[in-house]
């Protein structure tokens, strides 16, 4: 039987090696195209766009009062609405607000809080840009960057970290107070604390002078404050009305 | 099993007793055997040869196995070269390919080359830009600092102003109320100094009254002026 068979097993296995040589792919044409795989997408440094988006929420606030000029710092929360410390506008005769390109902006109306030094002023036209406030407070030992215009100079940022939230009448306030390293001047009031990411985590009313600590209000309370309706109280001017 | 030499022919032999063996090979035509023809028995024919059903059996298979295997082999053969043929197509084709593969492998490279230099190019470009842009940047701060101190003095050229203003009006009216008490004691001096035995005492009187209260008023306008003297201002 083995005899009978070996014949047609060869032509088998003829057919078979036909058969693979008939099914070894052909190369096809060469692809016109290929792939591309650069990316143009632009490249910015973070930090640098950070630094940008801060220069841009950030204000300098003029006071004119019926004995003298004060400067401070505000933050952009919304499209026409900043925040400051109250006692920057206190017995405001005049309020003017400069962003950090020059451009001068008006004042439509200044209302402020007895829960903390804090106070909104209300613009007559639209800013681009406004602060993204954190959900949240900054934890212990966070980098924080405060920016402001100390001493009503230029915009200057100064780093630090964020050291605990004390609470102590002497603040003038029973709220809880956010104390960080960063160094600031007068000016600086009303400027914004800001996380690595840029954003919001406490709007700076004083300094500590036993530590050179800066105070700020946390963010939770300003928002607190806005959600209650708590900026009711409108400036009162150095004249009395 | 010879009959008769004489009678051979080349023609084939209807009489079977007469055809030879030389006959049969060459004609492998053999009619079929007639009946003997009734006569005296002669002597019986010598026996053919025939084969035997089993000998069937053995030879006639035997023809198979290499028919089937000049056929495999023709098929085997004719299968190879077409194989070869195929396979030295494709090999050729592959060739092509791959040298068209390594021109365009080449051409790509120098296009990615071209690419890396142009990105290099643009990376330094946008470094110098974001320089310039940060330079502009800061200058922008600069001026937007002047701007604002400028501002500030002019607010503070604004407040002196207002308090300027305000503080020549309290002049003004300082100095026009002390004036119009000085009127009222000139009058009353002169009356003093006219007054007599018949003088109405009660009138000058009445009339040192009213000087008392014009220089009275006089007095606070200073005063309201000295407050604001004293504020100093912005």
């Amino acid at each position: 039987v083995s005899g009978r068979l070996r014949g047609p097993g060869l032509a088998a296995v003829a057919l078979v090696a036909a058969s693979m040589a008939a099914c070894v792919d052909r190369p096809e044409g060469v692809p016109t195209a290929v792939a591309s795989t650069t990316t143009t997408e632009p490249v910015e440094l973070r930090s640098e766009s950070v630094e940008r988006r801060a220069r841009q929420i950030t204000v300098r606030v003029r006071n004119r009062t019926c004995t003298d000029l004060g400067t401070g710092s505000g933050t952009i929360v919304g499209p026409s609405t900043l925040v400051t410390n109250a006692h920057v506008v206190e017995g405001a005769l005049e309020l003017g607000i400069d962003t950090w390109d020059g451009r001068s902006l008006a004042v439509d109306v200044a209302r402020t809080t007895t829960i903390a030094d804090l106070a909104v002023v209300d613009l007559t036209e639209p800013l681009p840009e406004a602060v993204t406030i954190r959900e949240g407070r900054l934890e212990v030992g966070e980098p924080v960057q405060v920016v402001g215009y100390p001493g009503g100079g230029a915009l200057a940022f100064s780093p630090g970290t964020a050291v605990d939230y004390p609470v102590d009448a002497d603040f003038g306030t029973t709220e809880a107070v956010l104390r960080v390293t960063a160094t600031v001047l007068p000016g600086n009031s009303g400027g914004p604390v800001l996380d690595s990411e840029g954003e919001l985590v406490g709007v700076v009313f004083a300094v500590e002078i036993s530590t050179g600590h800066a105070l700020a209000v946390p963010v939770d309370v300003l928002t607190q404050t806005i959600a209650s309706g708590g900026f009711d109280e409108p400036v009162e001017s150095c004249l009395g009305s | 099993m010879a009959h008769d030499d004489d009678t051979r022919t080349d023609l084939p032999r209807v009489d079977l007793p007469r055809a030879g063996i030389d006959d049969t090979q060459r004609f492998p035509v053999v009619p079929p055997r007639r009946p003997d023809p009734p006569g005296p028995p002669g002597p019986p024919p010598p026996a053919s040869p025939a084969p035997t059903a089993p000998a069937d059996r053995v030879h006639a298979p035997r023809r198979w196995p290499w028919i089937t295997a000049v056929v495999l082999l023709v098929l085997t053969v004719g299968a190879l070269g077409w194989y070869g043929f195929d396979t030295r197509e494709g090999a050729d084709q592959w060739e092509r390919t791959a040298r068209r593969w390594q021109d365009r492998a080449g051409s790509q490279e120098d296009r990615a080359v071209a690419s890396e230099r142009a990105v290099a190019d643009l990376s330094r470009k946008l470094e110098a830009s974001e320089a310039d842009v940060a330079a502009l940047e800061s200058r922008v701060t600069e001026l937007a600092a002047e701007k604002a101190a400028v501002g500030d003095q002019r607010e503070l050229a604004e407040g002196e102003r207002d308090f300027f203003r305000e503080v020549s009006e309290l002049a003004a009216d300082a100095a026009n109320q002390l004036s119009n008490c000085v009127s009222e004691q000139s009058y009353l001096y002169g009356l003093l100094i006219d007054a007599g035995p018949s003088s109405d005492l009660n009138r000058i009187a009445g009339i040192a009254d009213t000087v008392d209260e014009v220089c009275t008023d006089a007095y606070a306008a200073v005063d309201v002026l000295d407050a604001a003297l004293s504020a100093s201002g912005p």
